[in-house]
C-alpha cells in the first residue's frame, strides 16, 4: 500500500558535518522525531532537492541531528547540494522516493555532463 | 609514531606486535588502511610509469596559460615549500582548503590580532573551554581527552566537573553539547553575530538575546580561558571577522581568553605558515599579481573560469567543493598528486601517486595550535610529495 507521505514534500534544515562512518553512498541522518512527523523510517530512500539539484539518500536516524531536519556527512553528496553561502547548513525539500540512493558515480556523471 | 589523521597530530600512537595502540577510530582507520585504494601513475586514463606521468605533468604545466596549485594540507612543510617554489617559477596562483576553511583565523593569529596559545597550556591551565561551531567528537576525536576538557593539568588537578567549565555553541545538540551538564553551558545558536552582540552587551552589563553573563563571570575566575573555533563559527560570522576579533579583544580586557582554530586537515596550518613566511599571506596568492585576494582562492578561480590547469596535491576537489566550483573542474586540465585514488583522479588528465605523510614519509607538520611536529614514519616509499614536486620543479 502506498504511504500517504510519499506524496508530500517537507522543508528541512540540512547540517553538513563529519560522521565517524566512511560514506560511499548517499546517506542522510534524520532526527528521529522529525522523521516520524514526516512519516519517514530508517532504511527509506528520500529525494533531497535544492533548486534544480537533487539526489536520493538512504535514511538513518540520529539523536544529534537537528530537530527540524538532518545531517548529511561532508562528502560529494553534501557538497553537490551546498553552495558557498550555505556551506555548513542549508534548507532543502525532502520527500520519500523510489529506487536506490545516489552513488558517487551518479554525481560525477552529472558534473561531467555539464562540460 | 605521529598520527596524521587530523590536526591533533597525536604523538603517542604506537605500533606494537602489529597492533595500533592509542589511536582513535579515525586514526586507526587512517593508519591501518594506508595500503588500500592506492593511486597508480596514469596519463589520459592509461596507466604509465611514474617518470612518464611526471613528464606529462611538466609538459602540461609548461604549456598552461593560467595554472594554479591547490591542496597540500596533508603534505609536509618540505613539500609545501617546494610547491611554493613551483608557483613562483610558474608565476601562478597557489591556494589550499583554508581559503574556505579556517584560514582567516590562522591569519589573525599570525598577525597577532587574536591571542593564541598551545594545547599543552590549555591542558595545564584552561578553566573555561568554549567550543564554538566545532564538533571535535568526529573531526578531532582525541581533542577533549588529550588536550582540553578531560585531562588533569598542572594547574587543573581536580577533574573536569570541578576544574573546567565547558561551553558548547552550536546550531544543534552535538555529541559534545550533551557533555554540557554540570559546570557547563550549551548555547543553541541561531545567529552567531547576535551571540557576539550578546557577549558585547554583557560586558557592558546589559542583556542581549543570549544569556552569556554567567560565562563571563566564570572566565573572570581564571587566568586562562580558551575558545576553539570551527567552521560553524566561520560561516556563522558571515564574513564579519572583525566583530569576533573585537569581541576577543574586549573580553581580554576583563579576563584572559585565547583562541585556537579547531577542525582541519593535518597540516593546513603548516600551509598557512609556509606561505606566510614566503609571501606574507596565508592562502589565495597570485605570484603574477604579487598579492593575495579572495578572488585568487582556487574556488573563485574555478567559478570565474580564470584557470586552465591545476596541480592538485592531496585533496579531492570534485568531492569537497560546492557544485558552483566542482562543476567547473571538467573544463580545466588536472594533475593529481595523491597517495590514494580519489574521485578527482578519476577525471584527471595526469595522476601521480605519492606516499602518506607520517606513515611512509617523514618531514614536519604544524599542529592546529602552531606547534611544529617531526613525523616518525613507520614504513618507507621510493617517492613522496617532496620527490614528485622537486622533479616537477626541476623539469620546469
Ligand atoms: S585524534 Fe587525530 S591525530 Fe589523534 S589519533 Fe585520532 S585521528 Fe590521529
Amino acid at each position: 500500500m502506498m504511504r500517504l507521505t510519499r506524496l508530500i514534500k517537507f522543508e528541512t534544515r540540512i547540517v553538513v558535518a563529519r560522521v565517524s562512518e566512511e560514506i560511499r553512498k548517499a546517506t542522510i541522518y534524520l532526527n528521529p522525531e522529525f522523521a516520524k512527523r514526516c512519516g519517514i523510517k530508517e532504511g527509506d530512500v528520500v529525494a533531497v532537492s535544492r533548486g534544480n539539484r537533487g539526489l536520493r539518500f538512504r535514511v538513518k536516524l540520529l539523536e544529534t541531528a537537528p530537530e527540524d531536519g538532518g545531517i548529511i556527512p561532508n562528502s560529494i553528496f553534501s557538497n553537490f547540494l551546498a553552495d558557498f553561502e550555505s556551506f555548513k547548513s542549508f534548507r532543502a525539500d525532502i520527500e520519500l522516493s523510489e529506487g536506490d540512493e545516489s552513488t558517487e558515480e551518479d554525481v560525477i556523471r552529472i558534473i561531467m555532463q555539464r562540460k | 609514531m605521529i598520527c596524521t589523521g587530523c590536526s591533533c597530530l597525536c604523538d603517542d600512537v604506537e605500533i606494537a606486535e602489529g597492533k595500533i595502540l592509542n589511536a582513535c577510530e579515525r586514526g586507526y582507520r587512517h593508519i591501518s588502511k594506508y595500503m588500500e585504494n592506492r593511486a597508480k601513475p596514469a596519463v589520459e586514463g592509461k596507466e604509465v610509469d611514474l617518470d612518464r606521468a611526471i613528464e606529462a605533468a611538466i609538459e602540461m604545466l609548461k604549456s598552461a596559460k593560467n595554472p594554479a596549485i591547490y591542496g597540500l594540507d596533508t603534505s609536509t612543510i618540505e613539500a609545501q615549500k617546494t610547491a611554493v617554489k613551483i608557483a613562483k617559477k610558474l608565476n601562478c596562483y597557489i591556494d589550499d582548503n583554508s581559503s574556505f576553511c579556517l584560514g582567516e583565523f590562522v591569519e589573525a593569529i599570525l598577525r597577532k590580532e587574536l591571542p593564541s596559545s598551545t594545547l599543552e597550556d590549555v591542558r595545564d591551565k584552561a578553566y573555561v573551554i568554549v567550543y564554538w561551531g566545532t564538533n571535535p567528537y568526529h573531526s578531532l576525536p582525541r581533542h577533549l581527552s588529550r588536550y582540553s576538557y578531560y585531562p588533569r593539568g598542572a594547574k587543573r588537578q581536580r577533574g573536569y566537573d570541578e576544574d573546567r567549565y565547558l561551553v558548547v555553541i552550536d546550531i544543534r545538540k552535538t555529541e559534545i553539547a550533551k557533555l554540557a551538564k554540570k559546570n557547563a553551558k550549551f548555547i543553541k545558536v541561531e545567529n552567531d553575530l547576535e551571540l557576539v552582540d550578546s557577549f558585547m552587551k554583557a560586558l557592558d552589563g546589559k542583556a542581549g538575546k543570549y544569556d552569556v553573563a554567567g560565562i563571563l563571570r566564570e572566565m573572570k575566575k581564571a587566568d586562562f580561558n580558551v575558545v576553539f573555533g570551527g567552521l560553524g563559527l566561520k560561516y556563522g560570522l558571515r564574513g564579519n571577522f572583525k566583530a569576533f576579533i573585537e569581541l576577543l579583544r574586549n573580553i581580554n580586557k576583563f579576563a584572559p581568553l585565547y583562541f585556537i582554530p579547531s577542525g582541519f586537515h593535518a597540516n593546513m596550518r603548516g600551509f598557512n605558515e609556509t606561505l606566510f613566511e614566503a609571501v606574507n599571506a596565508v592562502n589565495s596568492y597570485s605570484f603574477s599579481s604579487a598579492s593575495s585576494s579572495p578572488e585568487f582562492a582556487f574556488t573563485e578561480l574555478l567559478k570565474r573560469e580564470k584557470i586552465d590547469t591545476a596541480l592538485i596535491v592531496g585533496t579531492d576537489p570534485i568531492a569537497s567543493l560546492p557544485y558552483e566550483a566542482s562543476s567547473k573542474l571538467p573544463k580545466i586540465k588536472k594533475i593529481v598528486v595523491d597517495p590514494r585514488k580519489t574521485l578527482t583522479s578519476r577525471i584527471a588528465e595526469v595522476v601521480i601517486p605519492s606516499a602518506f605523510s607520517g606513515i611512509e614519509s617523514g618531514g614536519e607538520m604544524v599542529r592546529s595550535d602552531g606547534v611544529r611536529i617531526k613525523l616518525k614514519p613507520i614504513a618507507s616509499s621510493e617517492f613522496d610529495d617532496v620527490y614528485v614536486l622537486k622533479r616537477i620543479l626541476e623539469g620546469l
